[in-house]
């Protein structure tokens, strides 16, 4: 009887430890890949990507309707690739606009979506083209030459 | 075995200071236990008996010059491995019985067996039973210490200090905190285990009735010293005034009432 | 450390001679005393490879050290990462940062608050367990008895007890740590509402398995060894009395909780420099 609570109680610190470890290398520290809800892949090729990575939030008119799972740098056009998690709930005509946007000037980027008029839908594994994030040094170097070439 | 004679235990001019205080507990002790016999240390507290007992067990290293031998091997040539195999030919009995908490009886009896030996678990079981029998407490077996009286504690520890047969029994004070039935039936048992088990026992003790009705050879000890030695019956006739103070239990005599020290007079700020 | 109610007793308390002694006497006495500490911790670590073998010595005192402290481990945890939710939701709000609230109290429990205070915790409920039961078994002569036996008391009650705190003590900061960020998710996402994306996926880009999370855990192993060796040498040396016992309990709380302190502004320099 001794021996058995023993068991269990020792038994149940290593269980938990364990299930701990699995949460904080999964969830808390970079290894995982979230998606429990039904969702379908879209793949969106910009130039620059900015401050995306991947677990941002993709929206909608400011709702948030899916998730990035993974960006990588196609290597025939170095043309960065987001692969977007789209829950199966929103459906998106094929000339909407992606596109990298800021929540405020210093915070995160997520992507939006501005959705088009066209009959046809976007469909899983589908391939477009967004627009590039707006990167703050460009504008400012762009206005500096402006400025330059004026005078 | 070289120096081989009939002496279980040989204590030579055995000096000892504690470490790191500079207080002389032992000056000089010579004492011989022969093979079979029951040998008492007796002595008023601070006497140094107990240390006596620490030093042939090799808990105390011994210091130079001293030589104390058991079972024929010099303890002070001994190193670590070879003390503990010395160790398991003594079975002690201590003054707080020195019973495992956390475990039953029957577990703290079978310790010692299944630590040195490498017999089966029924095997265990079977031997740990007669030695409780023999101490007559095979009733408590699955009870823990703390659910026994004193003298009961006692008597297990006892039954577990002979579980490996030992050659030599060695018992830090076995009356003290006794009733006065619990005292004779420890003295019994002491008796008779030594006659059973063939063994020598060292006891160490100021409880003189019991201690005489058993022992074989008394010595006493004064202030780290042996101040005589005999048999109880050449003690007991002893008109030597120290002995017959310890004998008879006498509150002064040559054994000083009062500590040695200053004069109260002088303590007390009455004298300069 | 003292580990000895006697000490610097010296018969003769006058005198310039004997001032002169007392002068000296802490300094004797401090080196004697950190030669007896790595005296025992040598001996302790040459015990483990024997300890090793008998597992279920262990295995009973990491259900005493571990399973016993995990109450108060997950109750502490929670409430900590409460109180984080809360406190870096307001200080990141002024500067319309609260998407990094996960980040910021990931990155403090993975590095400071989660093996410090786990080591804390375990000391005042594990540690303290641990010299009291070494000192008790020594003042009703268990100890003694053993050694008499020609059992050594080291490989059968203090190296388990060590090797158990070993394993104990990481194992209680990472359940430590899942129960803070769930707390900090629970606070922050939950009751304040913010985004559980940028929470996760800030905790995510800031904080690293490799770097931050084992950092932490190195801590607690590191803490794990000198807050048993500490508690194991105060019950080994305890005057064998009850008051011996509650004295060597007390110093244990402290000197391990000062030491744990001390090597964490240790360790984490090395980590910063580095």
């Amino acid at each position: 009887m001794e021996r058995d609570k023993v068991d269990l109680g020792a038994g149940l610190l290593v269980i938990l430890a364990i299930a701990s470890l699995a949460f904080l290398a999964l969830r808390a520290a970079n290894l995982t890949r979230a998606g429990s809800l039904d969702t379908y892949t879209l793949n969106v090729s910009f130039e620059n990507i900015g401050g995306l990575r991947s677990r941002s939030p993709v929206k909608s008119s400011g709702i948030v309707v899916g998730r990035i799972t993974d960006l990588s740098l196609d290597q025939d056009n170095y043309e960065a690739v987001a692969q977007l998690d789209i829950e199966t709930g929103y459906q998106f005509p094929a000339d909407s606009i992606f596109s990298v946007v800021s929540t405020n000037l210093l915070g995160d980027q997520y992507v939006n979506i501005e959705a088009g008029g066209a009959d046809e839908l976007l469909g899983d594994g589908d391939l477009v083209t967004g627009n590039s994030a707006i990167i703050l040094e460009d504008l400012i170097s762009k206005f500096l030459f402006d400025k330059a070439a004026e005078e | 075995m070289l120096g081989m004679n009939d002496n279980a235990v040989e204590l030579n001019n055995l000096y000892f200071n504690y470490p790191r205080r500079n207080v002389r507990v032992l000056s000089g002790v010579n004492m011989q236990a022969p093979r079979g016999s029951i040998v008492a240390l007796m002595g008023g507290s601070g006497s140094g008996k107990t240390t006596i007992l620490r030093l042939i067990t090799g808990q105390f290293p011994v210091p130079e010059g001293s030589e104390v031998i058991v079972d024929g091997e010099y303890v002070a040539k001994l190193n670590q491995k070879q003390l503990y195999k010395m160790r398991r030919k003594l079975g002690m009995l201590f003054q707080f019985s020195g019973l495992f908490t956390d475990m039953s009886v029957a577990d703290n009896v079978a310790f010692p067996l299944h630590k040195h030996t490498k017999l089966t678990m029924s095997t265990i079981h079977d031997m740990v039973l007669l030695k409780l029998h023999a101490v007559g407490l095979r009733a408590v077996a699955t009870r823990f210490p703390s659910e026994l009286s004193g003298g009961q504690q006692r008597r297990v520890a006892l039954a577990r200090a002979m579980a490996l047969d030992p050659h030599i029994l060695l018992y830090d004070e076995p009356f003290s905190g006794l009733d006065p039935v619990s005292r004779t039936i420890i003295a019994k048992l002491i008796k008779d285990l030594n006659n059973a088990l063939g063994a020598t026992s060292i006891i160490i003790t100021h409880d003189v009735p019991e201690t005489f009705q058993i022992a074989d050879l008394i010595y006493l000890l004064w202030q780290g010293e042996v101040i005589s030695s005999g048999t109880p019956a050449q003690m007991s006739a002893s008109q030597e005034p120290l002995i017959d103070q310890f004998v008879n239990a006498k509150a002064d005599g040559p054994l000083p009432f009062h500590m040695p020290g200053g004069s109260l007079a002088k303590d007390l700020r009455l004298a300069r | 450390m003292p580990g000895n109610e006697q000490l610097g007793k010296s018969r003769r308390r006058y005198g310039t001679l004997a001032r002169i002694r007392r002068l000296g006497w802490p300094l004797v006495e401090s080196v004697y005393d950190i030669g007896m500490v790595l005296r025992f911790s040598l001996m302790v670590m040459l015990r483990i490879p024997s300890a090793l073998r008998s597992f279920s010595l262990i295995w009973v005192q990491i259900f005493t050290l571990g399973t016993l402290s995990l109450p108060i481990v997950i109750v502490s945890g929670a409430f900590i990462g409460f109180v984080l939710g809360i406190q870096f939701y307001t200080i990141l709000d002024r500067y319309g940062q609260t998407q990094l609230v996960g980040a910021a109290a990931a990155l403090t429990l993975f590095r400071e608050l989660g093996p410090v205070l786990t080591a804390l915790l375990y000391i005042g409920s594990a540690c303290t367990s641990i010299t009291a039961a070494i000192g008790l078994k020594r003042a009703s002569e268990q100890i003694a008895a053993m050694e008499v036996m020609g059992v050594d008391p080291i490989k059968q009650e203090i190296a388990p007890r060590f090797i158990a705190g070993l394993i104990s003590l990481p194992l209680l900061t990472i359940v430590m740590l899942g129960v803070s960020i769930m707390g900090t998710y629970f606070m922050a996402v939950i009751q304040i509402g913010l985004d559980e994306g940028f929470f996760w996926s800030n905790m995510q880009r800031l904080t690293s398995f490799y770097g931050d999370f084992t950092e932490g855990l190195f801590k607690s192993f590191v803490f794990a060894i000198f807050a048993n060796l500490i508690a194991l040498f105060q019950g080994y040396v305890a005057h064998p009395t009850a008051e011996g016992v509650a004295r060597a309990t007390t110093r244990t709380v402290v000197f391990a909780s000062l030491v744990i302190l001390g090597f964490d502004f240790i360790i984490t320099s090395f980590f910063v420099d580095n």
